[in-house]
C-alpha cells in the first residue's frame, strides 16, 4: 500500500511529505507509548499515535518509520512539523480515532508490525575509533531525544550495520529520556572502537530503588505527566536490556544512576 | 455483539477470574493516554492498551467500559487482576498488536 492510498483511506492532511506519498509501506504500529514502538517498531513502518509532541518523531527518526499518521485530529506543533522536514519524515493528520484508522487499514490487509525485526541490510563495517559527550539536561523535553539522533547520524556516517545503527540508537534514545524524565542533568559519552559501540551514561539524580525490579517490564515509577508525554509504561530499561549486548546499571539512591552498555559490531541479527 | 461473543471470537485470554458478561460492545477504543480515555471513549467501548498500570481500573469504571484488552503479550500485577475482581473490571489479553486486534474487533463488529 502507498502512503497515497493511506490518504485517501483515512481522509488524511498531509502536514509535510508530499513527496514520499508514492512510497509503499507493509506494516502499522497503534501506539501512543513510544516505548512500545521502540520495542517492535521495524524499518518502514507507519506510526499511528495520538501523541502529537516531538517525541514521536525522534521515534519515528529512530525505528526509521515511513511516515507518522497522528490519529483524532491531532498536529504537531511547529516545532514539530519542523522536526519532521529536518529528519524528512512524512507526516499526516485523520480525524478518525485509532480503533477506526486500525479498522479500515486493516480491514486493506496491510500487517501489524511483526515482533522480530528481519531486515538486515548490506553494509561495511568500516568504524574507527571515535568518541563524543553528550550533555543531557533533566526536564527538557523539547531537545529529549537530540543527543540520540545525532549519535545515530554519527554511526550511520562512520559506516555500522543499520542493525547494529538501529540497536544502538533505540538504547541511546531510551537511556536519554531517563534522564530527561528522572534526572537533574546526565553526560553521555558515545565511544566506537574496532569491535562495538560503548555507551556510558552518568547521571545526577534521584537513582533507582529498586534495580530488579525497574528491569521488569511494565515497572515503572512515572509521574502521570510523563505517562501522558507516552513514556513511563516500565518499558524503556527492558527496552535497553534487549538491544543491548552487555548492560550494567548502577545506581545511588539520592545520587544518581550510571548505564553501562556495549554493543558489539558483530552481533546483527541478536534481536 | 457480546463481550463474552468477542473474546471467544478474537481468541483472546481472560486474565481475570469473574465469569465474562454478555456487555454489548458498542465498539473499540484504542488508545494509551489515560487522558484521552477519559475524554473520547464511549460507554461499552473495549479498550485497547498496553498500559498495566493500575490506574487503567479507575477509567475503566469511570467511563463504563466493557472492558480492557492488554496487547503485546502484556500482563497486569496479580494486584492489579485482584483488583479489577472486587471492581468488576474484565481484564483480557492477546498477544497481537493494538494494530491487529483493533482491525481484527473493527471487521468483526462491522461485520466486513
Amino acid at each position: 500500500m502507498t502512503l497515497k492510498e493511506l490518504v485517501s483511506l483515512l481522509e488524511a492532511d498531509v502536514l509535510f511529505g508530499e513527496r514520499h506519498l508514492d512510497d509503499e509501506f507493509r506494516c502499522v504500529s497503534a501506539s501512543d507509548l513510544m516505548s512500545d514502538v521502540l520495542a517492535f517498531g521495524v524499518p518502514g513502518v507507519v506510526i499511528l499515535t495520538g501523541l502529537p509532541n516531538t517525541q514521536s518523531i525522534c521515534t519515528a527518526d529512530i525505528v526509521e518509520a515511513k511516515a507518522v499518521v497522528y490519529v483524532r485530529g491531532k498536529r504537531p506543533d511547529r516545532e514539530g512539523i519542523l522536526l519532521a522536514q529536518e529528519r524528512d519524515i512524512p507526516i499526516l493528520s485523520t480525524k478518525f480515532f485509532m480503533y477506526k484508522a486500525c479498522g479500515l487499514l486493516y480491514s486493506r490487509s496491510i500487517e501489524g508490525v511483526e515482533k522480530t525485526s528481519n531486515e538486515y541490510a548490506d553494509s561495511m563495517v568500516n568504524s574507527r575509533n571515535f568518541s563524543r559527550v553528550f550533555k543531557i539536561k533533566g526536564g527538557n523535553f523539547s531537545k529529549a531525544g537530540s543527543a540520540s539522533i545525532e549519535t545515530k547520524e554519527i554511526l550511520r556516517e562512520l559506516g555500522v550495520d543499520p542493525v547494529i545503527v538501529r540497536r544502538a540508537a533505540i538504547v541511546a534514545y531510551e537511556a536519554e529520556m531517563n534522564v530527561v524524565m528522572y534526572a537533574d542533568n546526565g553526560e553521555m559519552v558515545i565511544t566506537v572502537n574496532p569491535d562495538a559501540i560503548r555507551i556510558r551514561l552518568q547521571d545526577q539524580g534521584p537513582g533507582i530503588k529498586d534495580i530488579d525490579a525497574a528491569m521488569q517490564e511494565g515497572f515503572s515509577t512515572a509521574s502521570d505527566e510523563i505517562r501522558e508525554m507516552g513514556f513511563g509504561a516500565g518499558m524503556g530499561l527492558p527496552n535497553i536490556k534487549k538491544n543491548a549486548d552487555v548492560f550494567e546499571l548502577t545506581t545511588t539512591v539520592g545520587k544518581g544512576t550510571c548505564y553501562k552498555i556495549v554493543i558489539y559490531l558483530d552481533s546483527r541479527g541478536r534481536t | 455483539m457480546t463481550l463474552a461473543e468477542i473474546v471467544e471470537r478474537l481468541g483472546l485470554c481472560v486474565l481475570t477470574s469473574k465469569k465474562i458478561r454478555d456487555t454489548d460492545v458498542t465498539g473499540g477504543y484504542t488508545c494509551d493516554l489515560l487522558s484521552d480515555v477519559i475524554a473520547n471513549s464511549k460507554v461499552g467501548n473495549l479498550w485497547i492498551t498496553v498500559q498495566i498500570h493500575e490506574n487503567v481500573l479507575a477509567v475503566a469504571k469511570l467511563k463504563d467500559l466493557a472492558g480492557i484488552v492488554l496487547v503485546n503479550g502484556r500482563r497486569p500485577d496479580e494486584s492489579v487482576t485482584r483488583k479489577a475482581d472486587e471492581e468488576n473490571v474484565a481484564i483480557l489479553g492477546t498477544d497481537e498488536s493494538a494494530f491487529e486486534i483493533s482491525g481484527r474487533l473493527y471487521r468483526l463488529i462491522n461485520k466486513m
